[in-house]
């Protein structure tokens, strides 16, 4: 079978009608992650799911979705074309529409086949095209997803399958069974016919008898040996899977308990945090008063000030009053008279008196004539204009008169408050200081946890990290696996040592009850029968044993010759995909029940224990290309090899050389990967090397990163 | 020349069996293909022959050991 196109249309973020095109060799599909390459697989293995008949909404695409009015519908398909002894193609598809705004409804899902013949293109049934161009087993074989799913012989019923498909192993089974049934029948007639026979018969039931019982300790003792043997085999493989992962297990267990540590850690650091409740600090432990100390210091300030601004206007205020008191006396000094009499109050005679002689140009005092303008009418205007000035200073003496009865300050608040200030200082505010720095320092600590609690979160997230990818390197081996791993270890020691003993015991026990087993035919055998008839089923007896045996050998020979076959195939194969590397060598082992495992080699003879994950998927794709020769010979057919993501554990050298050799192997593959990218651009130069078919899976540009329904593949052919 | 079936590849590869061929006695020209073993002058031959042809017509084993057993108390 080779593929020539496959078709998607709105399948996913494949919106509408994607196609591509295949040759008979490689072709690559480069996608980066969410690009749609697993979409692209998945929509193949459900082309080829023949079990299911719903159609799935999940499938149809979220931008067409979107879309979709009332009423509207459209379709998804995928389909593929493929030359299998002519051109066939299979198509699934099934309709979807928008019943009612937002609301949607598959229709009907549709599986048809159809076959290209001289008379036209036939319809036929897709799930019976499928059933006979690519069924299951094929396709178990063909398509694999990830690095992990390349070891289809991780499952041991997959070799037996593989075994009983192609080296009709399945067939020998049935005839060795037949054939020991024909021996022990036989048998049971020549036995009982020769005791027909006088000559013979005592011997022969009695060496008959003990043949039995040999024979029934000879079963018990295989059947006990295969099961020891199933035994040893388990705890070896657990003991194979431990120390596989030994070192995995050992970072694991000291990440897990650094981790541990860190955690502890930082639950610490938060209990600390939480315990230092500053908003319950405000008021019980009287917090709301760490700025008084600073508070106090601007109040005891002011009063300073106020106190200090009081004391000098008093001072001001007594030195007033001290200086009008002198002014006052030297004006008394000055307006004495000259024998020392008093001079007349400056008010007599009166303004209204003064007016009056003014007017009538007459000093009525002393009874002298005073015209206007004489030196006598000038005094009194002067004496009057002095009675003026006189009265007005007396109005502003009589203020003074007051002050000297009263104190500038009638109250005491200043010194109030400067009391308060004192009181307030001292002892309280020695208290209330050192609570401002308990709140400082609590403060700190707090902020010192946050900062630890920071670097102990950064430290988590980084062994987060560690773990993740110690967890990756184990491949998928759980976390529960990993800690229970060397509590395990001796334990299974202990088992598969007494399996093995066991082992060794019985088969010595089956070598000697084998031994008894012939010694105890051959006595038979020697046996001359006298009667004819016996002598007769004796021969046909021996012909069985003979038959038998030839089958049983048959059968033995035909698997060690396939896996021989497979073998040379596989490490032809891991010599082309390695060429410029270390192989090593794949040897197929037989297990018991006709099953095997795969296993690499130096040339030297020693396991290869733990191969490099490119080691591993060389290893395993050689396998499968083997097989695929294989099935190309049993059913003369060629088949595809469908890879999603198989090179995850390649450096970009051993790329390189693995796509260079595997462009040149001459069978169908088709290669979904994010390899040839260099931060989403393609690395042309090295795609130009090849000279298989490439296309580019993108997202188209212009997407929003939360809404699916902007999401839509684009398919490119790069060449 | 048209490739040996299963039964063919079968037989050949019981026939070959070093023993079975001393006790039958006949040699690995005899072994070539199904058909030709089933007219087999050789009673080991055609008995192997009529197992694996009657086995793979879908007769019981009971069926097969019934018929090869009086084949071989006949002929052998």
């Amino acid at each position: 079978m080779i593929i020539k196109n496959i078709s998607i249309r709105n399948f996913r973020s494949y919106y509408g009608d994607n196609s591509f095109d295949f040759s008979s060799g490689l072709t690559l599909i480069i996608g980066d992650n969410g690009d749609g390459k697993t979409t692209f697989f998945e929509a193949l293995q459900w082309l080829f799911n023949v079990t299911v008949d719903t159609p799935n909404i999940e499938n149809f695409s979220e931008m067409r979705k979107s879309q979709l009015e009332v009423g509207e519908m459209d379709s998804v398909v995928v389909a593929m074309t493929f030359d299998h002894n002519g051109i066939k193609t299979i198509e699934k598809k099934f309709i979807v529409e928008c019943y009612e705004k937002g609301r949607y409804r598959p229709l009907r899902q549709e599986f048809m086949g159809y076959e290209d013949k001289d008379s036209g293109r036939t319809p036929i049934d897709g799930k019976a095209l499928v059933l006979r161009c690519f069924d299951a087993f094929l396709q178990k074989f063909s398509m694999f997803k990830g690095e992990s799913d390349l070891n289809v012989f991780n499952d041991p019923a997959a070799l037996q399958q593989l075994v009983a498909k192609f080296s009709d192993l399945k067939e020998f089974d049935k005839y060795v069974a037949y054939t020991e049934e024909f021996e022990r029948k036989s048998n049971s007639a020549f036995i009982k016919e020769s005791k027909s026979d006088e000559k013979i018969a005592k011997q022969v039931e009695s060496l008959d008898s003990k043949l039995i019982e040999v024979k029934r300790l000879l079963s018990h003792a295989e059947r006990e040996l295969t099961e020891t043997e199933a035994s040893a085999q388990l705890f070896s493989g657990k003991i194979e899977d431990l120390e596989k992962h030994k070192d995995t297990s050992e970072k694991y267990a000291e990440i897990k308990k650094r981790i541990e540590a860190k955690q502890a850690e930082a639950t610490k650091y938060r209990g600390s945090i939480a315990a230092n409740n500053f908003n319950i600090n405000l008021l019980d432990k009287m917090w709301i008063l760490c700025v008084f100390p600073s508070v106090l210091k601007e109040f005891q300030a002011k009063c300073s000030a106020f106190s200090k601004n009081k004391r000098a206007q008093n001072e001001q205020f007594i030195k007033e009053r001290a200086k009008h008191e002198g002014k006052k006396e030297a004006y008394d000094e000055i307006t004495q008279l000259v024998n020392g009499a008093s001079r007349l109050p400056w008010y007599l005679p009166g303004e209204a008196e003064m007016e009056e002689m003014i007017h009538d140009h007459i000093c009525k005092v002393c009874g002298r004539e005073a015209p206007e303008g004489s030196e006598a009418y000038r005094f009194m205007c002067e004496k009057l204009e002095e009675h003026k000035r006189h009265a007005l200073a007396e109005a502003e003496a009589s203020k003074p008169e007051d002050q000297e009865q009263k104190e500038l300050f009638e109250n005491e608040y200043v010194e109030e408050i400067h009391n308060l200030s004192l009181n307030l200082g001292g002892f309280n505010e020695t208290e209330v200081t050192g609570k401002a720095s308990e709140i400082g320092g609590c403060i700190d600590l707090v902020n010192m946890f946050k900062r630890k609690l920071d670097e102990v979160e950064r430290d988590l997230e980084d062994m987060a990290d560690e773990k993740a990818r110690i967890l990756i390197q184990a491949e998928g081996v759980s976390e529960e696996m990993l800690d229970k791993s060397f509590q395990d270890l001796k334990g299974y020691f202990d088992q598969k040592g007494k399996a093995e003993k066991r082992a060794l015991e019985l088969e010595q026990k089956i070598r000697d009850l084998k031994g008894q087993r012939d010694y105890y035919k051959e006595q038979i055998d020697a046996l001359a029968p006298g009667k004819g008839q016996v002598r007769v089923y004796k021969k046909v007896h021996d012909a069985f044993d003979y038959i038998n045996k030839a089958f049983v050998g048959a059968k033995d020979k035909n698997l060690t010759m396939f896996l021989e076959s497979l073998e040379d195939r596989a490490n032809d194969y891991l010599m082309r995909l390695n060429a410029n590397d270390f192989h090593g060598i794949v040897k197929l082992i037989r297990t018991a029940n006709d099953s095997a495992v795969i296993k690499l080699y130096s040339s030297n003879g020693s396991e290869i224990k733990k191969p490099s994950g490119s080691q591993q998927t060389t290893m395993y794709m050689s396998v499968l290309f083997a097989i695929s020769d294989l099935t190309t010979l049993k059913r003369e057919e060629d088949y595809p090899l469908i890879f999603d993501a198989a090179t995850s554990s390649f450096g970009d050298a051993k790329e390189d050389d693995f796509y260079n050799i595997i462009d040149n192997i001459n069978k169908q593959c088709i290669i979904v990967t994010k390899d040839f990218l260099n931060r989403s651009e393609l690395r042309m130069a090295d795609i130009n090397k090849l000279t298989c078919s490439v296309y580019r899976i993108q997202k188209a540009e212009g997407y929003d990163k939360n809404d699916l329904s902007t999401i839509r593949t684009t398919v490119v052919k790069v060449k | 020349m048209a490739g040996k079936s299963v039964g063919d590849k079968m037989l050949q590869a019981v026939l070959m069996d070093e023993k079975l061929m001393v006790f039958g006695g006949y040699s690995p020209d005899e072994c070539t293909s199904l058909v030709r073993a089933l007219s087999s002058d050789n009673c080991i031959v055609n008995a192997v022959a009529r197992i694996i042809d009657r086995g793979r017509s879908g007769a019981s084993e009971s069926e097969v050991y019934r018929e090869v057993n009086e084949f071989l108390k006949s002929n052998i």
